[in-house]
């Protein structure tokens, strides 16, 4: 089966591996300073320009923190003029400043990430006294403006007995939705693993339980919602490899888009035979009925099946009708790193 | 009976009797056909100056008939809009159903802001435009 798509719609951008915080599960493994090879914004508005010009018309924002880029603010009104911007922030640099310039640059969505329904919880995991307060005052102040703001949560050992709870501060705080996200072994969550991670069964659980407020929708990536999104996934890091997804990160390379050795992002879209497959899906090993509907597409998440089978062929262990006995809370060894 | 506005502001122009709007894209609107999935995403950027809810970006998707009729609206005359509509429909169909449909995608089109009538603003910045899922 031949990639869906001729171009990317839409693309994640992770524009920089900075941010304030420490937080234990960190994916990028983030330091307060930028890595040396990262992109500065000047790279990025121009790969902006030509992404639009090739045909994107979503941009999903990432990092780090993508506040702490020099220049984030005119990156993204750039990109809100074409295109619908979706930010992922911890919400700590959102003050009413940032938060005005938000709205002025024509954001589409804020997503803000809390790592816990209260200051215990949320600032055990940052590493950072008050930015439970500093992030739910970030979410406040968008949802104020009438910004469409979601709340995101990984789900952890550590935030599953506060979901519900923090559900309704989501809600309380102006938030239209939560995404409660799975734990990815990336970065420093592939290193706390052991501390962080649930079983298959305890993660069930704490999703059927799920008790939404009126009005508040939630989404979740769990059976029977669980799909293969690399058909349409592109993503950029912050050093300009594109890596097809921000959860591949570490298992994927397709090739620079910016600085040495660049080329056109949409040469590599329709020309890197690894990425090309890995967007057929050819070779899928074996799907979930009741979820293959879901994106049009089959056998689960990529990054978690990789994660834990070595093979991108293999099925998501996330999914429970897939998991074929797989200790989420086990890392094997070739994803110990 | 003129549809209400979907949050309860000012009602958006009927098309649904008499003669058609004439209607043009939306200022910053958009249009990025996916022909491979058989759709075309429409970008509706924020309207500065709205209130709190209001004029929001927002992606839609569009099916294969709001497609062409957003693409019709290129400043054409309604009269040439109708008529490239019938030749071009995905469907065959009669007249009547042809106008239907034609005047139902535009009056859905104005609703979600892809569209504005070309001597007025629709729906109007007192309605917030109604959102579809990217």
């Amino acid at each position: 089966m031949p990639p869906a798509l001729l171009s990317p719609p839409k693309i994640s951008l992770g524009v920089t591996e900075a941010c304030p915080l420490r937080c234990r599960h960190c994916y990028a493994d983030c330091d307060a300073a930028p890595k040396p090879a990262e992109l500065g914004i000047d790279a990025w508005m121009a790969l902006a320009d030509r992404l639009i010009a090739d045909g994107v018309i979503q941009f999903y924002f990432e990092g780090g923190e993508p506040l702490l880029k020099p220049g984030f603010p005119a990156l993204l009104a750039r990109c809100a003029r074409d295109a619908m911007t979706l930010l992922r922030t911890h919400g700590t640099l959102i003050d009413d400043a940032m938060a005005d310039a938000l709205r002025a640059a024509g954001v589409g969505r804020v997503l803000v990430d809390l790592m816990g329904a209260c200051a215990g919880t949320h600032d055990a995991a940052t590493g950072v006294p008050g930015s439970f307060a500093a992030s739910c005052a970030g979410l406040r102040r968008c949802a104020e403006r009438g910004i469409a703001t979601d709340a995101l949560v990984i789900l952890t050992r550590q935030t599953a007995p506060e979901l519900n709870d923090l559900l309704r501060l989501a809600a309380g705080l102006g938030a239209e939705r939560v995404g409660v996200l799975r734990l990815y072994p990336l970065g420093r969550a592939k290193r706390r693993w052991d501390e962080l991670a649930l079983s298959l069964e305890e993660q069930m659980a704490a999703i059927r339980g799920l008790d939404p407020p009126p009005g508040l929708s939630v989404m979740q990536s769990w059976h029977p919602y669980d799909r293969n999104c690399c058909w349409q996934a592109a993503a950029i890091d912050a050093t300009g490899r594109a890596i097809g997804c921000m959860y591949l990160r570490e298992y994927a390379d397709f090739g620079r888009v910016a600085g040495e050795g660049a080329v056109p992002f949409l040469d590599i879209w329709r020309h890197q035979p690894a990425y090309r497959r890995l967007r057929a899906g050819t070779g899928i090993e074996r799907a979930c009925g009741d979820c293959a509907g879901n994106d049009g597409s089959r056998g689960g998440c990529r990054a978690s099946a990789y994660a834990f089978h070595g093979r991108w062929t293999a099925p998501d262990p996330f999914d429970e009708a897939l998991n074929d006995g797989i200790d989420l809370r086990v890392l094997p060894g070739h994803a110990r790193g | 009976m003129r549809p209400a506005c979907p949050a309860g502001g000012a009602p958006p122009p009927d098309p649904g009797a008499g003669a058609l709007p004439d209607c043009v894209l939306a200022p910053g609107v958009r249009l990025r056909p996916v022909p491979e999935l058989s759709t075309c995403l429409a970008y509706v950027p924020g309207l500065p100056g709205d209130g709190a809810g209001g004029g929001r970006p927002a992606l839609h998707r569009l099916n294969v008939s709001s497609w062409l009729i957003a693409a019709l609206c290129d400043g054409r005359p309604p009269e040439a809009v109708a008529d490239a509509f019938a030749r071009a429909r995905p469907a065959p169909a009669d007249a009547v159903t042809s106008g239907t449909d034609l005047r139902e995608g535009l009056r859905n089109l104005l609703a979600i802001g892809v569209l504005r009538t070309r001597h007025g603003d629709s729906p109007g910045p007192d309605c917030p435009r109604k959102e579809t899922e990217p």
